[in-house]
């Protein structure tokens, strides 16, 4: 059982950015479903006067409206803010006393990091249940009722809570390696993209540099499919709706453990793991490198593919070096306490 | 409380090498040495805040890095003073009321009202001294049977400060508990400490019994006519040269420096009363102090 000490103090820390988080949940669904049902209702009455129910068939056999209401943008206001959480539950301990006075306490360093993930994880789970019912309840008392039928808590609510739980936990893993609360918050917005933005960057460079490669269709397929933000805006895993649900576990309990063993005289460095630089390094100049190249070659005209493929080596130069310095300079920062 | 051959690196640099001692319920410990030492490295290794490399802390027979629940009988107190900084008093000490069971709420209130400190919304708004001064409360109100003070006294004005002393003493005395300090004001210490533990490159230098360290060693004034012979200067810890003056410390049982400094013949050998600091530049930084 976690002690209550820990989560109550867990909570009150993240209180104000859950207020946040239901505000954006309330307006994206049962405020959204209100506007929704409107809509549907006006559409409706229109088709009736021109003696027509196409729609209302649709709306009858298809599950459209919650597929319209769950893809709604509201999801890059949450999904940043799903981000956040996990910063201001770890990151700003690090980058005060706090951590230390905390590790110093009678607790195992795993039921710190245990008790900060289920508030996390509970937090979001209550909210998003709490809107998404309210949103049901706003149908079901609607005119646009028979809507109801077709949801199903599986099919329609399974995605997007294991993706946002699993955007929660890939924020909760940065924190238990890095040593700063901006610097977690801005590598989990960016490993969030990652798989799709490296998969570009390279994709760019096989083009220009015209090198062979088959079966792009089921990298593309797989890379969006561990995309965590795209499986948010597309809702549709065609069978690979467990990898949010097993990327939640695999972080959660490589947290943990990183959590444990992570050595805290690093508090306010970059990384809080020494060893993990000889992959950082070298990872951030190939990204920047690629980078650099995709948009040098950009102001090369399609047509000349030799002086797009010359300009793309003179900006991954560029870019890389560039990022080489600025990181190992990064690297080397220490951004924590006054001390 | 037992520190079982504690070694630690930071940054590739050894901080801490081979560091054993044993804290004796109902004392007061004092940790001095020099800047970077590792006095501070030492108390944060001791409530596993950095985790050592070698070594062990036991509180009461149990390893706090196997049952961190141990660290209930030892609190830490900081010398720097940023966590909670946002919280309301009456916050911290419920969470500190859920962690500590021993936590005396009565007690906390007793101190606050002794040392004048009002309760406030954010920890933030209480200046530096105060803000240590809180700290400290909340430290001894813990009822932790071991209390380890980073620069306890730091930011407190001098009032606050004897009154804190005094307070420290009387806690030791009534409730049983040790408190280890780590600090470079040695004439604090002075008055407070049964045993002084000399960090020195990480290692224990020496550990001494306040009283008897007084007893082994003395502090002689020895004037020449000229200079002191090379002999003498090769035997003795000089900690202070002004012209023909020497100020030196010398091992009470050391009758053959005593000799040599009788033969050498001085125009006069003076006894003066010797402080903690004098040992500390003694045998810390005596070598280069003196010129």
């Amino acid at each position: 059982m976690l002690p209550k000490a820990l989560w109550k103090k867990d909570f009150k820390q993240t209180k104000g950015l859950f207020i946040y988080l239901g505000l954006v949940f309330i307006f994206w669904f049962p405020i959204q479903a209100l506007l929704r049902i409107d809509g549907a209702l006006e559409t409706l009455r229109e088709e009736q006067a021109r003696g027509e129910d196409h729609h209302l068939q649709f709306l009858q056999t298809s599950s459209y409206f919650w597929e319209q209401l769950l893809s709604s943008s509201s999801w890059l206001l949450a999904l940043l803010l799903l981000a956040v959480i996990p910063g201001v539950l770890i990151g700003s301990e690090r980058n005060s006393e706090t951590h230390h006075v905390m590790t110093g306490l009678p607790f195992k360093r795993q039921t710190l990091f245990i008790s900060k993930f289920v508030v996390g994880a509970v937090g979001i789970s209550l909210l998003f249940f709490f809107a998404i019912g309210l949103a049901y309840i706003f149908v079901a008392q609607s005119e646009l009722s028979f809507v109801t039928e077709q949801f199903s808590l599986l099919e329609h609510l399974w995605l997007p809570w294991t993706t946002m739980l699993a955007i929660f936990a890939l924020g909760m893993l940065m924190g238990s390696l890095v040593g700063e609360m901006l610097s977690q918050i801005v590598l989990t917005l960016i490993f969030l993209i990652f798989p799709s933005g490296f998969w570009l960057l390279v994709r760019q460079f096989i083009e220009i540099n015209n090198i062979p490669l088959g079966g792009e269709q089921w990298q593309a397929e797989f890379v969006g499919n561990v995309t965590l933000p795209l499986i948010l805006l597309d809702g549709n895993m065609n069978g690979w709706f467990i990898i949010p649900a097993v990327m939640t576990i695999v972080f959660a309990v490589v947290g943990t453990y990183s959590y444990a063993s992570a050595k805290d005289e690093h508090n306010g460095e970059l990384l809080l793991f020494k060893k993990l630089n000889v992959i950082f390094l070298p990872g951030v100049v190939v990204c920047f490198a690629l980078l650099g190249g995709m948009i040098a070659a950009s102001i090369a005209p399609h047509s000349q593919q030799e002086f797009q493929v010359i300009l793309y080596w003179i900006g991954a130069v560029l870019l890389g070096s560039g990022a080489y310095f600025s990181t190992r300079r990064l690297l080397q920062m220490n951004r924590g306490r006054k001390k | 409380m037992e520190v079982r051959n504690i070694s630690k690196s930071i940054q590739e640099t050894e901080v801490l090498c081979d560091v054993s001692f044993s804290i004796a319920p109902g004392t007061i410990t004092g940790i001095v040495g020099r800047n970077g030492v590792g006095k501070t490295s030492l108390l944060k290794t001791m409530v596993d805040i950095f985790r050592p490399d070698e070594g062990e802390v036991r509180v009461k027979g149990e390893s706090i890095q196997i049952n961190p629940s141990a660290k209930q009988h030892v609190i830490f107190v900081s010398d720097v003073t940023e966590a909670f900084k946002n919280e309301s008093v009456d916050h911290i000490v419920s969470f500190y009321r859920e962690v500590y069971p021993s936590f005396d709420h009565a007690y906390f209130e007793e101190l606050m009202a002794r040392f004048d400190l009002e309760k406030i919304q954010q920890v933030k708004k209480y200046s530096k001294g105060r803000k240590a001064l809180f700290a400290l409360i909340l430290a001894f109100a813990t009822r932790a049977d071991f209390v380890l003070l980073d620069e306890p006294t730091d930011g407190l004005d001098v009032i606050v400060k004897r009154q804190m002393m005094q307070f420290m003493v009387e806690a030791v005395a009534e409730n049983d508990i040790s408190i280890l300090i780590a600090t470079h004001r040695l004439d604090e210490l002075e008055t407070l400490a049964d045993q002084i533990i000399m960090l020195k490159d990480g290692q224990v230098e020496a550990r001494y019994e306040l009283e008897s360290v007084k007893m082994q060693y003395q502090k002689m004034q020895i004037v020449y006519a000229e200079q002191m012979p090379e002999e003498v200067i090769e035997k003795v810890n000089i900690l202070q040269q002004s012209g023909r003056v020497y100020v030196c410390f010398i091992a009470r049982a050391d009758n053959e420096t005593k000799q040599a400094v009788e033969k050498s013949g001085p125009l006069l050998i003076e006894e003066l009363p010797m402080s903690l600091e004098d040992l500390f530049i003694a045998k810390l930084g005596g070598d280069r102090f003196a010129t």
